[in-house]
């Protein structure tokens, strides 16, 4: 258990954080949970979340390594993990933001899927799936600083997309979490040479070598691990054109995902045409600056305000897949 | 004797070593800076991650009576100064760049009383 100045150190230093940015965070988040501290709110939610990955992990990774590093989940919106030594000691930490957004990206996906198969291939269903799309991007885009507000969809879901969601979610968090531990595996924490700007090519190839080694990780379980890759590159790579100032020094994410495919083409069987064709397209989106449109049609209103858009999203699949 | 908790924040690993001369000081370790000013280096933490990457060093100064605080901010500056490392010194509530001497000179008089 981690003590509550770090926790607040840990938080207070991050954008959306309790002390910088929406201090009804942690309210939202417990939902008048008992918590009397930063330490005690840390371990409900590190006691809700970690166990459902050791073992998603030992099951379809046959790995233990979830369980040799200490795990915790901080009550902070940012979607992100990280590795950190304290007093040389290795931690990852894992912000709950990274499931709440990934949770209802995944869930949107999913719905947005089921939606296609009832609407076959018409023009005006080809025009609600957009919608469907333009408006799980503004959601996720809005609700960036605070996550925990994110609308709950999974009353729509299918039991065949039910158990899609926990695969790829599950595996998208232990991706995250098993690059982190890579860091620390590969001694990243222990060589930092010095400011990011100075040597953003040095930084970036340290990413996807912690991204090849959680995908040696995972062992044979290796192509459901790229499926959680896939889940969390593609929504991480919205979060990164959406929070511009942290990629200078970061890959993109359409970069990690190609580098992994790189890396270990010959050992898949799964055709990752798709995924790859997938990524690219949200890539071209994001080069054409498809989410400042995005923006622009929220300036406009023509996407009305985010719990607009969470009713229009709500009615669509209600009419849908009720 | 006055004690004051401060926290510093830099992008360089190097924080420590380039502080107290030692690259992983253990917690509750001591180091005299000057006559008159003790350092207890009391936590580090190294950071990295997409939110934030840089080191956290919390320490505790202990400053005799009469001893100028222009001391420690001298000490701050100098050690720093020279591989160019960014930081941030956190007094209480107030962060000040930890090149600002009279800042942390300031700082650290209003922590003092």
């Amino acid at each position: 258990m981690l003590p509550d100045d770090l926790i607040a150190d840990l938080i207070g230093a991050t954008p959306g954080g309790l002390r910088t940015g929406d201090g009804g965070y942690l309210a939202a988040l417990l939902n008048g949970a008992p918590a009397t501290s930063l330490g005690e709110a840390t371990g409900h939610l590190t006691a809700k979340w970690k166990p459902n990955w050791s073992d998603h992990a030992r099951r379809n990774f046959d790995t233990d390594d979830l369980s040799r590093y200490p795990i915790v989940v901080l009550p902070s919106p940012a979607f992100a993990a990280e590795s950190i030594l304290v007093d040389g000691a290795p931690c990852v930490l894992v912000h709950h933001g990274l499931m709440e957004l990934i949770g209802f990206a995944v869930e949107c996906d999913l719905l947005g899927a089921q939606a296609a198969r009832s609407l076959r291939t018409s023009r005006s269903g080809a025009r609600t799936l957009e919608r469907i799309e333009a408006l799980t991007r503004f959601i996720f885009r809005s609700h960036i600083k605070n996550p925990a507000r994110l609308p709950k969809l999974s009353q729509w879901l299918s039991d065949k997309s039910r158990q899609g969601w926990a695969l790829y979610v599950l595996s998208a968090e232990v991706f995250a979490l098993l690059h982190e531990i890579a860091h620390i595996r590969l001694g990243h924490l222990e060589s930092f040479p010095g400011p990011f700007d100075d040597a953003s090519t040095y930084w970036q190839q340290r990413e996807l070598d912690a991204d090849a080694l959680a995908m040696e990780m995972a062992g044979r379980g290796r192509e459901i691990l790229l499926l959680g890759a896939w889940s969390f590159l593609w929504w991480f790579s919205y979060y990164q054109a959406a929070e511009k100032h942290y990629s200078n020094y970061y890959p993109t994410a359409i970069a990690r995902f190609e580098s992994l495919i790189d890396r270990h083409a010959d050992r898949y069987t799964r055709d990752l045409g798709e995924e790859l064709r997938g990524m690219r397209a949200i890539a071209e989106f994001l080069h054409g600056g498809g989410h400042l449109e995005d923006i622009d049609q929220f300036n406009r209103g023509q996407l009305g305000t985010p719990l607009e858009a969470q009713q229009e999203l709500q009615g669509i699949f209600h009419m849908l897949l009720a | 004797m006055t004690t004051i908790r401060i926290k510093i924040r830099s992008d360089s690993q190097e924080l420590p070593k380039l502080l107290f001369d030692v690259a992983a000081p253990a917690p509750g370790q001591s180091f005299g800076i000057t006559p008159g000013v003790e350092v207890v280096h009391e936590r580090n933490i190294v950071r990295h991650g997409l939110v934030e990457s840089g080191i956290i060093i919390d320490l505790v100064l202990k400053i005799a009576t009469g001893v100028a605080t222009k001391v420690v901010a001298d000490w701050i500056a100098d050690a720093l100064k020279a591989r160019k490392a960014k930081a941030t010194v956190q007094i209480n509530d107030k962060v000040v760049d930890s090149q600002d001497r009279a800042a942390v000179s300031s700082a650290l008089d209003d922590a003092a009383g």
